[in-house]
């Protein structure tokens, strides 16, 4: 573990009322990469975040964010965070030009004029009252006071609610431009799997609460792999820890892994004395549904 | 620097992003598209042109400079290494073990070589006339 991390979670927890919230949570972020929590929903995604921007104290376990605790060290930490929330709503009745206003007293190294180029760049009215713009232009504001004073750590809760296809594209071509300037981490919560390959080098898998799996994207997508199997019971076929989920096809079993095929193909025909039919990658969207639907 | 090639990823396929830049690079070169000496755009300029993460591409690139396809140096750029007579030998084997495997392909169904030639003929007409080369 790294002792720069931007983020570091260690064995945190938080339960609500309703239910759990995150459980045993250990999470390390490094400088300048991007990391994303995927999962379904009520996984602890949103909760995740919310811990590293301070905005919920956890019961148990600690939170650093930059180095320091976000809640005792809230103002400094937060002028160095830019934070897009998913249900963010915009004051309709104010201009982007009164919000790059306020993001200017907020923020210390808050920039005018690169806020205005990005404004150019993306072709947003200033002068229109944001009640008179689309979804996707009022979170293109929420986004600019978001990277405008060039954060060190940029919290994106579902960046791509509600938006179409052109606007997701334009968010994501932003994030990548904050990405190469160098300087940025960026934590991200998507349910957009498409935009979570894109832009993550980080992926953390979340499912009731805890991080199941929290690999390299690279390492993420050449770990999974699916084997179809006979002469194994699903029961049996679900023993070993490397399997993730494990389904009847007919009356052989299609097996999830995470880990190296040769090994997993080891496992089926040594430990389990079974016979691999096929074998397939698996690209993210299929992983992802696979192990929440064969669930353990 | 824009790219002198074009270059697009499809997120959702089985092969990881960073592979399917090192495959697109490779079949660049292979094809004659990208020379020896050729610039590479940058880390940060590719990924703004195909919409990822700069360190998906950095990761790609990595892997090109193991395998030998491209150097990197420090200050002024990536670029094409050699005229790639490995990558041209590799180019031309992968290929004839695709022929072969059409062969095989043929031969199960029942086809004799004159057949395969006449067919071969025939969708290399049609792929001209489409525009191709």
């Amino acid at each position: 573990m790294s002792t720069e991390s931007v983020i570091r979670l260690q064995d945190v927890t938080r339960i609500f009322d309703k239910g759990i919230g995150v459980m045993h949570v250990d999470l390390d972020v490094e400088p300048g990469t991007c990391c994303a929590l995927i999962g379904p929903n009520g996984a602890g995604k949103t909760t995740t975040l919310r811990l590293v921007m301070g905005m919920l104290r956890p019961d148990s376990g600690s939170v650093l964010t930059l180095g320091e605790d976000p809640r005792e060290h809230a103002i400094e930490v937060k002028e160095q965070i830019g934070y897009v929330a998913e249900d963010m709503t915009m004051p309709l009745g104010l201009r982007p030009c009164d919000m790059f206003s306020f993001f200017g007293s907020l923020y210390p190294s808050w920039d005018q004029e690169r806020a205005e180029a990005f404004a150019d760049e993306l072709e947003l009215p200033l002068d229109r009252v944001m009640g008179r713009m689309s979804h996707g232009q009022r979170r293109q504001v929420a986004l600019l006071g978001a990277i405008v004073h060039r954060p060190r750590l940029l919290v994106l809760d579902e960046p791509a609610g509600g938006l179409d296809p052109l606007m997701r594209r334009t968010f994501m071509e932003s994030v990548i431009e904050i990405l190469g300037e160098g300087g940025t981490t960026v934590l991200l919560s998507s349910h957009h799997l498409d935009q979570v390959e894109r832009l993550a080098d980080r992926i953390a898998f979340m499912r009731r609460g805890h991080v199941i799996l929290d690999r390299s994207a690279a390492e993420l997508r050449e770990g999974a792999v699916q084997l179809l199997v006979e002469g194994v019971t699903r029961e049996q076929a679900r023993g070993p820890e490397e399997v993730l989920a494990a389904r009847k096809a007919g009356d052989r079993v299609a097996m999830t892994f995470f880990t190296d095929p040769a090994r997993a193909r080891q496992i089926v025909e040594d430990d389990l004395g079974g016979r691999v039919v096929q074998e397939r990658a698996l690209a993210l969207e299929d992983f992802f549904v696979d192990v929440l639907r064969g669930a353990r | 620097m824009v790219s002198k090639f074009l270059i697009s990823v499809a997120p959702g396929d089985a092969l990881p992003i960073y592979r399917q830049i090192v495959e697109q690079v490779k079949a660049a070169i292979a094809s004659g598209v990208l020379s020896d000496g050729d610039q590479l755009p940058s880390h940060r300029d590719l990924a703004r042109d195909v919409v990822v993460a700069p360190l998906t591409v950095k990761r790609a690139y990595d892997v090109l400079e193991q395998e030998g396809m491209v150097l990197t140096r420090r200050g002024t750029g990536t670029f094409v290494q050699a005229p790639g007579t490995d990558a041209r030998e590799n180019a031309d084997e992968e290929l004839d073990a695709r022929i072969r495997a059409v062969i095989r392909h043929a031969r199960a169904l029942d086809l004799g070589e004159r057949e395969l030639a006449r067919r071969l003929r025939e969708l290399w007409r049609e792929a001209k006339e489409r525009g191709g080369r």
